[in-house]
């Protein structure tokens, strides 16, 4: 008989052996899971703030490192960042998120990712003014890698808090260039390494299939199932719209309809003007949109500002090539300024030595001043 | 209980089993010798040879985990169809500001100011990661409870 049971129980365990192995969690550190998974436990992780600590982190370029309660911050924040690190070694990043919620999908990782970078900032300084170049370096770098996560979700607000997340790397680091002397061609191949974002025509056509069309299809819905339903909604919409008072005068639900069913192609037309190069877009864009608001009101609802967020994308991409060509000057003078081309000008950044420290100038402008970044004035003598 | 000697038992007591007919032994002889065949023999190296019905059963026991085995690669491949009845969110909800819809957001989209602002008030919002208190289950892990880790 104990045969029988062991000619029953051998190719059972044999079929289920694949699937109990699956369940033993690999040991090595594996760079190919979900860094979402890593980032979130990071959250998790966060020291508590209290009013004076987020002060404290609010204004991490300049609060004195010597204050106890922002070592005290700073060694709290150990274990959190140790994630920070996990998930930026991971090249997948997927936030779970609901696109089908349409403009309600919820995106709560936002505000944490931004706090977890100045965190990490507040430690990257801390680092630096100790002469510890490398731990410094890495926490730039996770900060930069976590950026690029969050922007890879091709929303526009995503791109925005990527950019901004991203920025704190440069702000990190741009101070210390002079002590660390990052050498010039790793840094651009840690860069030009680093995972893509999502680009601003994806982000457009994102918002055509999720936000526009499901503006259009809760309507619908909400009216189907209660008549006036979809008009009170409607009014959600238009509250504290900047022409309100124009939509407010749309009170048919049929023509409200028909209005924002006509924006739906405008998308793809604004998707194209925001891949041509700057100077294309820059010509093109105000006519596109003072037509197209013209043409519908509906338009000046639904359609995002992508001018502004373009603006704030070119700054960004200028203060980057301001770091790498600081990043060079650094290490080998000014005169290496030759060889780098400034992205947004004919000829090279403008250099301007300061008493600590240099300036570089760019020729772009955002908001009427030119982008520059002030390089080498961080550490502390 | 009676002492007295009765008649009964004196009538059984006179009864004295029969001898087997030859017959009866004849029979049993047979169903010997037929259940003796059954039997599995003992091969020359001692061990009894297993009967042709076990090899059944376990070939049926061999099927059947086939058989599982096909039914868990199938349910696997079958569970992206399957639709689970997930909850959407009320439409409304995309207008509250204290939630970090994409239309609250989208107002954040022109200041950097005001999108700083927003993540602010929406990191204040989330619950505070040290507020660990648990209501149910084995309640929440203290420093003492950690401090046990690695003692077995």
């Amino acid at each position: 008989m104990s045969r029988l049971i062991f000619a029953a129980l051998v190719p059972i365990c044999l079929l289920l052996s694949p699937l109990a192995q699956a369940q033993i969690p690999d040991s090595d550190p594996h760079t190919a899971g979900n860094a979402a998974l890593q980032y979130w436990q990071a959250f998790a992780l966060m020291p508590t703030l209290d009013k004076e600590q987020e002060e404290l982190v609010g204004k991490w370029t300049t609060v004195s490192l010597d204050d106890p309660q922002v070592m005290k911050l700073v060694e709290n924040s150990r274990t959190s960042l140790m994630f920070l690190h996990r998930g930026a070694a991971m090249a997948n990043c997927e936030w779970g998120l609901k696109y089908d919620d349409g403009m309600g999908m919820l995106m709560p990782h936002m505000s944490r990712a931004r706090d977890l970078a100045r965190l990490a900032a507040l430690r990257g300084r801390y680092e630096f003014e100790r002469g510890n170049w490398k731990v410094g370096r890495n926490d730039a770098q996770a900060i930069v890698t976590l950026g690029r996560h969050v922007g890879r979700e091709p929303v526009l607000i995503a791109r925005l808090v990527g950019l901004l997340i991203e920025d704190l790397a440069i702000d990190l680091t741009a101070p210390y260039l002079l002590e660390h002397k990052a050498p010039y061609p790793q840094a651009m191949a840690m860069f030009e390494a680093l995972p893509p974002a999502a680009t601003l025509s994806q982000t457009i056509l994102v918002e055509k299939k999720y936000m526009c069309q499901w503006a259009i299809d809760t309507l619908k819905k909400e009216e189907k199932g209660k008549a006036g339903a979809g008009l009170e909604l409607w009014k959600k919409f238009i509250d504290g719209a900047k022409d309100a008072d124009a939509l407010a005068k749309m009170d048919k639900f049929d023509e409200i309809l028909k209005r924002m069913e006509e924006v739906v192609p405008v998308y793809d037309e604004l998707a194209g003007i925001a891949a041509l190069p700057k100077p294309e877009f820059d010509a093109r864009y105000p006519k596109f949109r003072e037509q197209a608001k013209g043409a519908n009101p509906v338009v000046g609802l639904l359609l995002p500002a992508i001018d502004q967020v373009l603006a704030k994308d070119h700054r960004h991409k200028a203060r980057f090539a301001l770091l790498f060509a600081a990043i060079a000057v650094a290490q080998d003078g000014p005169a290496k300024l030759k060889e780098i081309k400034d992205p947004y000008g004919d000829g090279p950044f403008e250099y301007k030595a300061l008493d600590k420290g240099f300036e570089l100038k760019s020729k772009l402008l955002f908001e009427g001043q030119p982008v520059t970044l002030v390089a080498g004035a961080g550490k502390k003598e | 209980m009676n002492n007295e000697f009765d008649p009964l038992e004196a009538e059984l007591g006179a009864l004295r089993p029969v001898e087997p007919s030859g017959e009866l032994a004849e029979r049993i002889g047979k169903r010997l010798h037929a259940e003796r065949s059954s039997v599995p023999r003992k091969r020359a190296n001692g061990t009894r040879s297993v009967p042709t019905t076990y090899y059944w059963f376990a070939l049926a026991a061999v099927a059947a985990a086939l058989l599982v085995a096909v039914a868990i690669w199938r349910g696997r491949e079958r569970t992206p169809e399957v639709e689970m009845p997930l909850a959407s969110p009320p439409p409304l909800l995309a207008f509250d500001d204290a939630l970090p819809s994409v239309w609250t957001y989208r107002s954040a989209l022109a200041s950097p100011a005001a999108l700083d602002q927003l993540l602010d008030k929406h990191a204040r919002l989330a619950p505070p990661p040290g507020d660990n208190e648990q209501t149910r289950g084995f309640g929440a892990v203290t420093m003492n409870q950690n401090s046990h880790l690695g003692g077995l």
